[in-house]
C-alpha cells in the first residue's frame, strides 16, 4: 500500500509542485492544506504517514500546527518545507517536534530523500 | 536603511532566481528611490517584521511576469491565472525568506508576512518608511525584475 502524505502550504504553486514530486515517486496524497489550522484538522481526519509543513501561512503558522499535531499524535512525522531557513526557526521547529527541515527553493531529490528516510 | 542591510536581499534574489529559473541574473546598480514611486505593472509585496520592518517589493512588466511564472511552471509563457500568480508570490516568499536567513547570520532576526500581488497600469506606491533602494535584475531573455527594499529599525 502506498504511503500517504499530507501537504501543507498556502501557495497553490508549492502544493502542486510537491504533489507532482510525491506522486511520481509512488506516494499517495492524503490531502492538501492551505494553512496550519486546516493541516491539523486534515491530519486528524486522514491520519497520513507524513506531513510536509510550510511555516509562514495565514490563520495558523506551521510551528503552531506542528505543536498541535504532536499534542494529538506524539508519533506524527512532520517535515518543515519553508523559505525561512534561520537557525532559530530550525531550532524552534525541531523543538516543536519536526523531524527534518528543508529550505525552499529545494531540489526534488532532497525532499524525497528526507521522506524516504522517515517512512520509506 | 544602510547599504549593509540591502546586501542580503541582493544575494538572495540572485541565488533564488538562479536556482529556480536556471538563469544567473545580472544585478544592476543600487539606487535610492523616493518613498512614492510609479510601480511596474505587476508587483509582488512581502512584508518584513521583527528587528527590521518594511517591505521587499518585486516589480516587473506583465510580459516578464508571464515569462517568469512560465519558467517556474515549465511552460514557455504563462497566463496570469491563479497558478501563475501563486508561483510569483512563492518566488517573492523564497527570496525574502532567504534574505531573512542571511540577515539572521548577522544577528538580525526577522519574520515575513505572506506575499500580496498587485496588477495594473499607472500604479503609485507610497511607502511610509525612511529610505528606499531599488536594484534592477536583468534575467536573460525573461526581462527585468526590479527589487525595491524599504526597511528600517522599528520604533519601540
Amino acid at each position: 500500500m502506498p504511503k500517504r502524505v499530507l501537504i501543507t502550504d498556502d501557495a497553490l504553486f508549492m502544493r502542486v509542485t510537491l504533489k507532482n514530486i510525491l506522486t511520481k515517486s509512488g506516494y499517495e496524497i492524503a490531502g492538501e492544506a492551505c494553512n496550519g489550522k486546516e493541516s491539523v484538522a486534515m491530519y486528524l481526519q486522514t491520519k497520513p504517514d507524513l506531513v510536509t509543513m510550510d511555516i509562514t501561512m495565514p490563520e495558523m503558522d506551521g510551528i503552531s500546527a506542528v505543536k498541535a499535531i504532536k499534542k494529538e499524535d506524539p508519533d506524527a512525522k512532520i517535515i518543515m518545507c519553508t523559505a525561512m531557513g534561520q537557525k532559530q526557526m530550525v531550532v524552534e521547529a525541531v523543538a516543536a517536534g519536526a523531524k527534518d527541515f528543508i529550505v525552499k527553493p529545494f531540489q526534488a531529490e532532497k525532499v524525497l530523500e528526507a521522506i524516504q528516510r522517515l517512512i520509506g | 536603511m544602510t547599504s549593509l542591510d540591502a546586501g542580503p536581499f541582493v544575494s538572495a534574489t540572485a541565488s533564488v532566481l538562479e536556482s529556480l529559473l536556471g538563469i544567473r541574473p545580472a544585478a544592476g546598480r543600487r539606487e535610492a528611490r523616493p518613498p512614492t514611486f510609479m510601480s511596474q505593472e505587476c508587483v509582488v509585496v512581502t512584508g518584513i517584521t521583527g528587528m527590521l520592518e518594511g517591505y521587499a517589493i518585486f516589480g516587473m512588466s506583465v510580459v516578464t511576469a508571464c515569462r517568469v511564472a512560465g519558467a517556474m511552471l515549465g511552460q514557455e509563457e504563462a497566463t496570469l491565472d491563479e497558478m501563475a500568480l501563486s508561483a510569483l508570490a512563492e518566488l517573492a516568499n523564497m527570496i525574502t525568506g532567504n534574505a531573512a536567513s542571511l540577515l539572521s547570520q548577522r544577528g538580525i532576526l526577522c519574520d515575513l508576512t505572506p506575499p500580496s500581488i498587485l496588477n495594473g497600469e499607472d500604479m503609485h506606491v507610497s511607502l511610509l518608511t525612511g529610505s528606499v533602494f531599488v536594484i534592477p535584475f536583468h534575467i536573460g531573455s525573461l526581462g527585468l525584475l526590479e527589487l525595491t527594499v524599504a526597511i528600517r529599525k522599528p520604533f519601540r
